[in-house]
């Protein structure tokens, strides 16, 4: 490598590769549990002897520190070339897997059910199906569905994310009902359109045409809700229905419509879009946003903050971007 | 040298309003994705303009190979972060949920780790590994001659010439 293309040096401490050299052989002795009291004095002396001896040693130091923060089970296979009882080949080997199957790592530990569902997406994804009965579905970003249709019934699991649905009529006879199931409970559906989101411990069901039945799994009672309303349920009850807000299913037209949200709301819902880490600063989380926003590049929706708020968008790589005051220093 | 008298300014202006477009795809052809594409061309101008020996003739005969080759250098030092972002990612992914960092100390730790990639580009493998054991994996020099198969003393060599090499380069 060319001085030219490496970290530019102190101009008036020019440290010759001569000096580095000793620094780092004095570094090698008093770490290798050998040295001697005498070693230690002569190192000290050595020190001593001029400035740039000391600032050499004190790189040396700081190098040492900085390795020593990485926790060894990132930095190991980050670095990537020394692997426990791996030979050069494997190690080169299991790197080239590595890198090749990193994309699909990260979003198998992001959504894991993605990868045995019938139905799913991807982060970032949409994706739209005709089912044999004629009903429409939308996934949301990183979503995941078993479609189970059997004689008896029409049914939906959700495993992860989001799922719109407009039901079509039931070409059998006599006519199976049709129902999403989450870890919480059921959503029965009456002749409709309606979304049902997964969250941690709790589901969400918004209702746009027609109704649907909720039934919390271990709740006694259940709740109907009508077009326009929306509620919560965990598994022993729902929620008071509510009105839907008016974007209440618009990501699945690929928009993302709010109406006076919170900042640090709006950037944790763009944030389920985007592979990687999508933060918010706490100082500008409580400002308000409206309007709509196009899902199919978050980037774009980040740029557009800026002309929205008085924030900024830091980009440390691709994968990690934070929303911050516009004062905040780097 | 105060950089607006640099003699090279006139003739790079001229380069970038010539060849900013070319270079841009250039870029582009190679990594598939506009935005970086862009930032890397952008960089290469930034590194002429900072260069301080930059060859006075070889731009003006052959501009664009001469463009193509220090972009080249910018190319796969991007490529290189950005392969040790995704092994990085990969091994974060892989920790079990209550050993993983909190985001601001991934950041932390992946430009720790870049800096560290950085200073240890180019060594031989086998110094590179001496490295990453004593120091990320924290392990005795005898345990690392044990673990790769060689004499103590070269584990110490190894290690001296790797530190040497970051002394050198740590900013």
């Amino acid at each position: 490598m060319s001085r030219a293309a490496s970290i530019p040096l102190p101009p008036a401490a020019p440290l010759s590769r001569e000096v580095a050299l000793q620094a780092a052989e004095w570094f090698v002795l008093l770490h290798s549990g050998e040295a001697s009291e005498a070693d230690h004095r002569a190192c000290a002396a050595w020190r001593q002897q001029a400035g740039i001896h000391e600032s050499a040693w004190q790189r040396a130091l700081a190098v040492s520190q900085q390795a020593a923060s990485v926790p060894a089970a990132l930095g190991a296979p980050a670095l990537g070339r020394a692997r426990r009882r791996a030979g050069r080949r494997e190690a080169v080997r299991a790197l080239a897997l590595l890198l090749a199957a990193a994309p699909a790592g990260w979003l198998a530990w992001r959504a894991a059910p993605q990868w045995t569902a019938t139905h799913a997406t991807a982060t970032g994804e949409r994706r739209e199906w005709r089912l044999a009965d004629g009903s429409r579905i939308v996934l949301d970003t990183a979503s995941a569905v078993d479609i189970e249709f059997d004689s008896n019934q029409r049914l939906l699991r959700l495993r992860s994310g989001a799922i719109y649905i407009e039901t079509a009529p039931d070409p059998m006879a006599p006519s199976r009902p049709l129902a999403v199931d989450t870890p919480q409970g059921r959503v029965r559906a009456i002749g409709t359109r309606f979304a049902v989101r997964l969250e941690a411990a709790r589901s969400q069901v918004a209702v746009l045409q027609g109704a649907v039945e909720v039934a919390p799994r271990a709740g006694a009672a259940t709740r109907r809700l009508q077009a326009g309303q929306q509620t919560w349920f965990d598994p022993w009850e729902a929620a008071p229905a509510g009105p839907a807000p008016a974007g209440a299913a618009q990501w699945a037209r690929g928009v993302l419509a709010v109406d006076d949200m919170r900042l640090g709301d709006f950037v944790a819902e763009l944030a389920r879009y985007r592979q990687g880490w999508l933060h918010c600063d706490p100082a500008v989380a409580g400002l308000r946003i409206t309007g709509a926003f196009q899902l199919g590049d978050t980037d774009a929706v980040l740029g557009n903050l800026v002309h929205l708020l008085p924030v900024q968008v830091l980009y440390r790589t691709r994968y990690w971007a934070a929303v911050a005051p516009v004062d905040a220093g780097r | 040298m105060p950089s607006s008298t640099h003699p090279l300014h006139r003739d790079i202006t001229a380069l970038y309003t010539t060849h900013h477009g070319w270079l841009q795809g250039w870029l582009r052809r190679r990594l598939n994705h506009a935005g970086d594409a862009a930032d890397l061309a952008q960089d290469t101008f930034v590194r002429l303009l900072t260069a301080p020996a930059a060859p006075a003739e070889a731009p003006l005969r052959e501009p664009r190979a001469y463009l193509a080759t220090v972009a080249r250098r910018l190319l796969l030092n991007h490529l290189r972060r950005q392969s040790l972002e995704q092994a990085y990612l990969q091994a974060l992914a892989a920790l079990p949920a209550p050993q993983a960092p909190s985001p601001e100390q991934q950041l932390a730790i992946l430009q720790a780790l870049q800096e560290i990639d950085a200073m240890l580009d180019g060594l031989p493998p086998k110094v590179r590994a001496v490295f990453i054991l004593s120091q990320v994996e924290g392990l005795a020099y005898a345990a690392i001659a044990e673990e790769l198969g060689m004499g103590l003393r070269s584990v110490k060599r190894y290690m001296a010439q790797a530190m040497a090499k970051c002394i050198l380069l740590a900013p």
